[in-house]
Parts: structure tokens; sequence; C-alpha cells
């Protein structure tokens, strides 16, 4: 088990802006190469939503990787497979690319994949095409849809 | 009377998960059944379908591609790409908006026993969804935040010039 030792907490506003840098990146660098788009679900629902409609991409497909723990060999398989139309150069996004284990399976699955995440952390770095930002691997990025707002006591309190 | 003219509600991406929170809520009361697969309407409802995946606890998530809005407006519902076959009987569906009625009559032609989840419906397209977070008057126009133009007036060259700064 990874020991965490700081947070990154992100806004629905960090992403939009985050994603619509990476949209720029792969823009810039592969233009018009995509008109598929593969979410790894559940995290890369939010991404690849908003890098499709930034890249105007209309054919949108979800893969899904969970893992069995068997004595904690953590064995990776498909939950939930795509169409056979997006195994061959679509663009595969995920939130954060983190051990690098459901990219790697991923990677075995598909032909020529091309891979975009928000965040990598060393374990998966070497597999992603494009991403936005690196964190050390003891980082939990926490990301708007697993928080809530909620009230925070001020620093100085009243003296009654 | 209902004005004609247009209203426009612009929605922020707090107010679309306070939405999907309480969409989760009713479909979780009013529900017989607890739904294990979750079809998102593509791609207004990849947002709220991600959102409502978590907060009911689906892990099976498929899309179904549909094109219904050109830049002069609307069109008939033209089919881009096609759900899983795991997905033809018993998933939640979920889009953003049910604005006419036409993509989810055309899903509702080809699902069997479908149950359909929206955060906005509009007086004409109430009685087709099953579960919503609010209803808008008739010629309501909703604004989601993934069309929202205040990061967007940056010019993708200073977006680009901002990603080399973060490598």
């Amino acid at each position: 088990m990874t020991h965490y030792t700081s947070d990154i907490y992100l806004s629905w506003d960090d992403i939009q802006t985050m994603c619509r840098r990476l949209a720029a990146r792969i823009h810039d660098e592969a233009p018009n190469q995509f008109d598929r788009i593969l979410a790894v679900t559940r995290g890369g629902m939010i991404p690849a939503g908003i890098l499709a409609r930034e890249l105007n991409i209309r054919q949108i497909d979800t893969i899904s990787v969970a893992s069995y723990d068997e004595q904690h060999r953590r064995e990776p398989f498909i939950l939930k497979d795509c169409q056979p139309e997006f195994l061959d150069g679509a663009l595969v996004v995920d939130d954060l690319a983190d051990t690098g284990t459901t990219l790697r399976l991923l990677a075995t699955k598909l032909t020529n994949p091309h891979f975009a995440t928000l965040f990598v952390k060393p374990a998966g770095a070497d597999l992603v095409n494009w991403f936005v930002q690196e964190t050390s691997q003891e980082t939990w990025v926490r990301f708007p849809w697993d928080t809530v707002r909620q009230y925070a006591a001020p620093l100085v309190k009243d003296q009654i | 009377m209902v004005s004609r003219s247009e209203t426009i509600i612009d929605v922020s991406w707090d107010e679309v998960q306070g939405l999907c929170q309480s969409l989760a809520n009713k479909i979780s009361e009013e529900s017989h059944r607890d739904f294990d697969k979750i079809l998102a309407i593509s791609r207004g409802g990849l947002f709220p379908a991600g959102l409502l995946a978590r907060a009911l606890n689906i892990r099976m998530l498929d899309t179904v591609c549909i094109a219904s809005y050109d830049e002069n407006g609307h069109h008939d519902p033209v089919l881009l790409k096609e759900f899983h076959p795991d997905f033809l009987e018993g998933a939640l569906i979920v889009d953003d908006l049910a604005n006419t009625g036409a993509t989810l009559r055309l899903l509702k032609s080809r699902l069997l026993n479908p149950h359909f989840a929206t955060l906005f419906i509009k007086p004409q397209s109430k009685e087709l969804v099953d579960w919503y977070a609010k209803e808008t008057l008739p010629h309501c126009r909703v604004r989601f935040p993934w069309d929202d133009m205040t990061h967007g007036t940056i010019s993708p060259k200073v977006m680009y010039q901002g990603i080399q700064d973060t490598f």
C-alpha cells in the first residue's frame, strides 16, 4: 500500500482548465488525428467528455478495468469491453496514471493506443503520451467528483 | 401564460454535482430495483452519468452516441455509435437534458424496458423521463458548464504555452 504524504485538491474549474490545456496540446502535436475517444471509467468520464467537446470528437466509448485481489496480487481484468472499432487508433483518456496497471493492460489489448491523462505519477508516466501535471507517487489527487464543498472553521474563533 | 421569449439558465459545475446528488437520491428512493448498468447519452450525458455512477456505486458504464444538434439548431437524431449488447436491457439511461424528447424516443424504440434519468426536463419531454432533477419552461435554454466560455476565452496558443511551463 502506498503511504500518502500529501494531497492535491482540485476544483471543477481546475479540471476544466486542465482538460482544455490538454486538448490544446494534443491538437498542437496531433491535429485532427483522433475521431474516437475511449474513456477509462469511471475516472476518465469527465475528462473524456471535456476533451471530446474541445476536440470536436463525437465517437466516444468506455472501457472499465477492475482487479482481482488474490492475496494482494492485484490481477487486472476487463470488466466492461469497448466496441471493436475503438480497439485501434482511439485516444484513450483517464484522470490519473497512478501505478500504470490499468494502462499497461490496455496497452496490451489495444492497437497503437495513445494515452492522455490529467495527472501522472512516476510508476505510470512512461505509458502516457500527453498529460498536464506530474505528482509524486505519495500524493493523493482529490478530484472534484470525489469531494464535496463543506464548511471550514475559521482560524481564529470568537472569544465568548 | 408562459412567455415564448427565451429564458436562459446558467448551470455551474457545483450545481451539476448537486443536481446529480439529488437525482441519485430520488432514484435510490423511488426505484424498485438497484441498477447495475448506466448508459450515458454522449456527449451531454457523460457528465451526469459519471457522477451518478459514483453516487450509486455502478461500475458498468457504456455510451450511446447520438447527434441531434448542428450549427443551425436541431435535426432528427442520428445514431453515431451503438451501445454494447449487455446494455440492451435493464440499464439506467442518463442525459443532461430532455429537450424535445426525440433522442429518448429513438432510444426507447431500441431498448428493452429502459429507465431514463436527466438533470433537466421540459414540459414536452416530461412523460418520457422516470427521474429528473429540475423542470424548466418550454423555451428555456440551459447552458451547461462544459460549454461555458469563461476559460474558452484563453486562446489555445496561450493555453499551450501555459502547459509548457508546467512540464
